[in-house]
């Protein structure tokens, strides 16, 4: 039985019905298949009521403050027939899938107007106990239209078990551009549901940056098609699990048609007993020539008890395409701490400067000055011993 | 200030080196020479405190301690440095990171002040001009993309900003040009002082024109086979190992 | 190399297609408590063994067929399958080459694998396996004097009972999986290999398997044990007669090694794969585990794969012993509609284990190549090392090459790598090497089997040239 039982019980509906009949997925569920999912089921989830925020944010299902920008259109009308196919694979793929579809009561639809340049920022907020909050965020992004997104996930003084749960769906027409980032540190009571499905038309293209500190729990379903030529997607990701954290990411790059080009990079730092799931798949259609694809994953183990799961997976039915992927996992390179204490760094911050290098590989990607500045600032906080290097950073950068 | 009594070391299974003995004195420069692979690398290697060789006999005796009961970060803090044959990359920790925790740190050890960014910049300016190395280096990552010959200068960079009491320096001369040989070399002069010892591995003569040095030792197989002067190496260079040993 | 060249090329027939006429004594098709006797009577086993087999099936009657392989197949109506089929003989089987029927012999020197012994190939021995049962082993007295055992399993429960008894399923139980459970119910015959303490098994051991009769499976079921310090190198072949409808080859290999031994498990199969529509072949579901138990052991699986319809086929190593070692070299080639999805497990337990995975993968034709793999290390196996290597080549572009390697673990010391390629035949190399005046056939070749080398040159010598040929032949019928 799962937690939903309640209130989808009390939603009554069909949707409602069919995720009350399917269950939550469990381990056989390939795709879930290391997602702890008895704390998911134990709560008895109750709907969250919105906060009073003065930003754009989604709060307890509902987004409040829904920006008014140049070059930006809240509309009201209903999704186009694509896009309501696209959100109902993703509420058929299990018993998640419907239970969000189920429980979602908000869609917003934002359109960036052609030519036109937006940023946005969107926080997650979160701060009631046994509370869970669904929402659907449709982002069309016309010709040429440019896009930054910028999510930040707080949620403060709870003490019990929160979620939230957001799907997102982007078009991304000719020549646009979205660069996307996430920075996550939400406290160790969240259980973060993330979706994101992303279509990039001729020449579009799609820049994913995140990073993941917090949440107890958090997990990322990923769907990039590259659906016209030259269309392009870059994803840079970092999650640092602690703790008893499970940070879980399944990301697809989809070639659809032929030149386009991908690339993914994904680190996962496990320490205390946390766990971490990556599960990379490019898959390269048929006739889908010249597409270029390279993927890459680094693993580092710091403790006993991390565990972590890391898989990239090719699937390419087409003959004239490069692809290659390479993953590791290990711990912090002998040779490399032995240099560093021969010139007379103590253990602990020679294992800080390494984990330290380790992480930025990513943050350093992150497009946009303040947020990684940001998540600088907060990473170095979460590092054991990450003092100083923040003294560093703050004396001799220039 | 070290002494090196019948040190054996090795690695896995293998024996390295077989009984070592050598004295070097405060103020003297001894170089090593020897052909590949007889263990001179090995040698500083064990006495910076790399893990993956095992002393299996011998102890090494540094200003009154044991030097092998100490942590590399322990020997570094009491003045011993090491200057990598094969200087390793560290991607994402930009050098001026590692100069300044460095020598902070070693100064906390001789308990000197923490040096301040400002005063902490002025000296590395300095040291740069001295390797004539451009500022750009101090935000690359350490030794990340480094040309052979700029690895060798950086570690010679960091050793004058770290003022060891002993600098053991593996090939530091390897894969640098003529000019980069002369400012290297001048490197090491400027460091000679009469409270200061090197132990200088090298294979050519040419490093050992710029830096005289005390004492030539010649390690063969593990063991060192001949010590003499100055002239040792000049013999060397004219009859290679095999002529001299065949003597 | 264009489309039409490619498709001129795909055809070339199966040579291994022909049919043996020889009377047969086959269960009619089905499956039930009563069949699973009647095999048992049929070969005089012991009760134990029956029993053990009614427990399988008893388990296999609540398992499901796996799904998530990456191959695509109607499900298998197992009650039309006939599980028992052995050519008809007088007696108790033969005792030497005499008793053999003439046509079972020369089915094999059709397939080039003559059983009298002095045409054999130098130092190998053969034990060939027809439909069901084990029609004759080789060179028995040399082995014997060395203190090997290598006999039909059928033969090792009478003659060795308590090594059977205390090996067979412990290193695949019963319910490891669907195939598995099923083999272990009605598993029909297979290779024995027994290495005393301390010995080097003198010569290289060899089964060949042959499916002959029309609608029956084969189970059969390997078990190599090899005693602390004892050294065996094991090669297997398998082929099968062209027909329309599909065969199942449901097979379970199992290798035990103690401290310090050494196990090389080779497999050049063959079976046939099926016409360029897909149409028959064998489905090759096959489960092949070895366990390193001591310390210092180590187990090696070497595969070169050309033949079947689909093959679904993990050899693995469980790495319990300190500083053993597990190794997987594979060529797989998939070319007409064959579907492949294979790789390995390696499961390191003990500390200081390391494990070597190289695949390579190539795909013609409208064939589909998946690599699929587990790296798993548990929390002990300090400083366990893993090395992986998946390279895919894809002629044509009908075809498909997928890489799925999972890596879980749990130890912080473990160091892993992986990688992988995918990518056509360089056009570049083709040219280069056709300047230097080689045929387009030539230089493919050439390539690919550059490609393999290193997979290649693990296989025993004596196999490694028939590896290439057929390689060859593979190819001349996929692409040129
Ligand atoms: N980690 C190791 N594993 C195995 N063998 C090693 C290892 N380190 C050193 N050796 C071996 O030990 C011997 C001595 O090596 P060492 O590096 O000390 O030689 P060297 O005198 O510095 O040679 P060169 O002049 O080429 O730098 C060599 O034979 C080398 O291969
Ligand atoms: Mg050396």
């Amino acid at each position: 039985m799962s937690g939903f039982s309640e209130w989808l019980t009390d939603v009554n509906d069909v949707q409602a019905s069919k995720a009350l009949a399917v269950g939550l997925p469990t381990k056989r569920v390939e795709s879930w298949k290391y997602v702890p999912t008895r704390g998911l089921a134990r709560t008895t989830w109750q709907p969250a009521v919105p906060q009073t925020t003065r930003q754009f944010a989604l709060t307890g299902g509902q987004f409040v403050n829904v920006p008014t920008d140049n070059g930006l259109t809240v509309s009201e009308n209903t999704l186009t027939g694509s896009e309501q196919e696209r959100l109902d694979g993703i509420s058929q793929a299990h018993g998640f899938g419907l239970t969000q579809a189920a429980l979602e009561d908000t869609h917003l639809i934002l359109t960036v107007q052609r030519a036109m340049s937006v940023v946005l920022n969107l926080s997650h907020l979160a701060n009631q106990a046994s509370s869970a909050g669904f929402a659907a965020l449709i982002i069309r992004a016309e010709a040429g239209a440019q896009l930054t997104l910028v999510e930040q996930f707080e949620s403060t003084n709870v003490e019990k078990a929160n979620l939230s749960s957001l799907r997102c769906l982007m078009t991304l027409e000719r020549d646009s551009l979205v660069t996307h980032i996430r920075f996550q540190a939400a406290n160790t009571s969240a259980h973060l549901f993330s979706n994101l499905n992303i279509e990039c038309c001729e020449n579009a293209s799609y820049r994913l940056q995140t990073v993941e500190f917090g949440s107890k729990l958090a997990r990322n379903d990923i769907y990039i098609a590259l659906s016209g030529r030259e269309a392009s997607a870059s994803v840079n990701g970092l999650a640092i699990t602690n703790g008893s954290q499970y940070h879980d990411t399944h990301l697809t790059i989809d070639h659809v048609v032929g030149d386009t080009t991908s690339e993914m990079t994904f680190r996962n730092m496990v320490d205390g007993k946390g766990e971490a799931t990556f599960n990379g798949r490019v898959l390269i259609r048929k006739d889908s020539q010249r597409s270029a694809t390279e993927q890459s994953i680094a693993n580092l183990l710091l403790s006993k008890n991390a565990r972590v799961n890391p898989k990239p997976e090719l699937e390419i039915y087409a003959d004239d395409v490069t692809a290659s992927h390479g993953c590791t996992v290990g711990s912090l390179s002998k040779t490399e701490l032995f240099y560093l204490k021969s010139r007379g760094l103590s253990e602990t911050d020679a294992r800080a400067f390494l984990q330290y290098a380790f992480a930025e590989a990513i943050v350093d990607e992150i497009e946009h000055p303040d947020i990684r500045k940001l998540v600088e600032t907060q990473l170095l906080g979460e590092l054991k011993h990450g003092e100083l290097i923040a003294e560093l950073k703050d004396s001799v950068d220039v | 200030m070290l002494s090196i009594r019948n040190l054996h070391a090795r690695v896995g299974d293998k024996p390295i080196l077989k009984g070592i003995d050598l004295e070097v004195n405060a103020g003297e420069v001894h170089a090593i020479m020897g052909p590949n692979g007889s263990g001179k690398s090995t040698l500083s290697s064990v006495l910076a405190g790399r893990e993956d060789y095992e002393v299996t006999d011998g102890e090494v005796i540094y200003m009154g301690q044991n030097l092998l009961d100490l942590e590399p970060e322990e020997r570094a803090w009491a003045g011993v440095f090491m200057s990598f044959q094969y200087p390793v990359e560290i991607p994402g920790v930009k050098n001026i990171y590692l100069l300044k925790a460095a020598v902070n740190a070693i100064r906390e050890h001789r308990g000197l002040t923490e040096l301040k960014a400002a005063e902490f910049l002025k000296l590395v300016r300095e040291k740069l001009k001295v390797m004539q190395m451009d500022e750009a280096f101090l935000h690359r990552n350490v030794n990340e993309g480094f040309s052979g010959g700029e690895k060798k200068r950086n570690e010679i960079l960091q050793m004058q900003l770290l003022e060891p009491t002993l600098a053991l320096l593996d090939e530091t001369d390897s894969g640098l040009d003529v000019d980069a040989l002369r400012v290297v070399g001048e490197g090491i002069n400027r460091m000679r002082s009469p409270e200061r010892s090197v132990l200088l591995v090298t294979h050519y003569q040419r490093l050992l024109d710029i830096v005289k040095p005390d004492f030539v030792h010649v390690l063969t197989q593990g063991e060192i086979k001949l010590s003499g002067d100055y002239r040792l190496a000049e013999r060397l260079e004219r009859e290679g190992y095999e002529g001299i040993e065949a003597a | 190399m264009s489309q039409q060249e490619i498709d001129r090329l795909v055809d070339q027939d199966y040579k291994y297609g022909f049919v043996t006429d020889i009377e047969s004594d086959t269960l009619p098709p089905g499956l039930n408590e009563d069949v699973i006797r009647e095999i048992s009577t049929r070969k005089g086993e012991p009760v134990w063994l029956l029993e053990w087999r009614l427990e399988a099936y008893k388990k296999w009657l609540e398992m499901a067929p796996p799904e998530w392989a990456h191959v695509d197949y109607p499900p298998i109506d197992f009650q039309s399958i006939s599980y028992f089929s052995a050519p008809k003989k007088q007696g108790d089987g033969p005792k030497s080459l005499d008793e053999v029927d003439p046509a079972l012999i020369e089915t094999y020197n059709k397939l080039g694998i003559p059983l009298e012994e002095q045409k054999m190939l130098a130092g190998v021995a053969v034990d060939a396996v027809f439909d069901s049962v084990s029609v004759v082993t080789t060179f028995k007295e040399k082995l014997h004097e060395a203190g090997v055992v290598f006999c039909p399993l059928s033969e090792a429960v009478h003659s060795h009972p308590e090594l059977v008894k205390k090996f067979l399923g412990s290193v695949v139980p019963q319910n490891d999986n669907y195939y598995a459970a099923l083999n272990s119910a009605v598993f029909s015959d297979g290779s024995f290999v027994y290495i005393p303490k301390g010995v080097r098994c003198p010569m290289e051991l060899s089964t060949y398997f042959r499916i002959n009769q029309q609608n029956t499976g084969q189970f059969e079921r390997t078990l190599i044990v090899a005693e602390e310090g004892s050294y065996v190198s094991y090669l297997e072949g398998c082929t099968a007669p062209q027909r329309d409808e599909n065969q199942l080859h449901a097979a379970v290999v199992e290798l035990v090694a103690e401290t310090d031994a050494e196990i090389k498990y080779s497999t050049v199969q063959n079976w046939f794969a099926g016409d360029d529509d897909g149409k028959g072949g064998i489905y090759n579901f096959v489960t092949k585990r070895g366990e390193c138990r001591g310390d210092r052991a180590k187990i090696s699986w070497t595969q070169l794969e050309t033949g079947s319809a689909i093959t679904w086929k993990y050899p693995s190593c469980v790495l319990k012993g300190a500083d053993s070692l597990g190794e997987f070299y594979s060529v797989a080639v998939t070319g007409k509609k064959q579907q492949a999805d294979t790789g390995t497990k390696m499961i390191h337990i003990g500390p200081r284990t390391r494990s070597t995975i190289i695949s390579k993968g190539i795909s013609t034709a409208r064939g589909q190549n998946a690599y699929r793999g587990l790296v798993k290390v548990l929390p002990g196996a300090v400083d366990a090392r893993n090395f992986t290597q998946c390279d895919s080549l894809l002629i044509g572009d009908q075809c498909g090459a997928h890489t799925f390697p999972y890596v879980e673990a749990e130890e912080p010391s473990a160091q892993l790598e992986h990688e992988a390629t995918t990518s056509k035949v360089s056009d570049d190399q083709l040219f280069y090497l056709r300047t230097r005046g080689m045929s387009e056939e030539d230089a493919l070749n050439m390539v690919v089997n550059g490609f393999c080398k290193e997979v290649f040159q693990k296989l025993p010598m004596e196999f490694a040239v028939e590896a290439e040929a057929l390689l060859g032949i593979t190819l001349e019928g996929a692409v040129g």
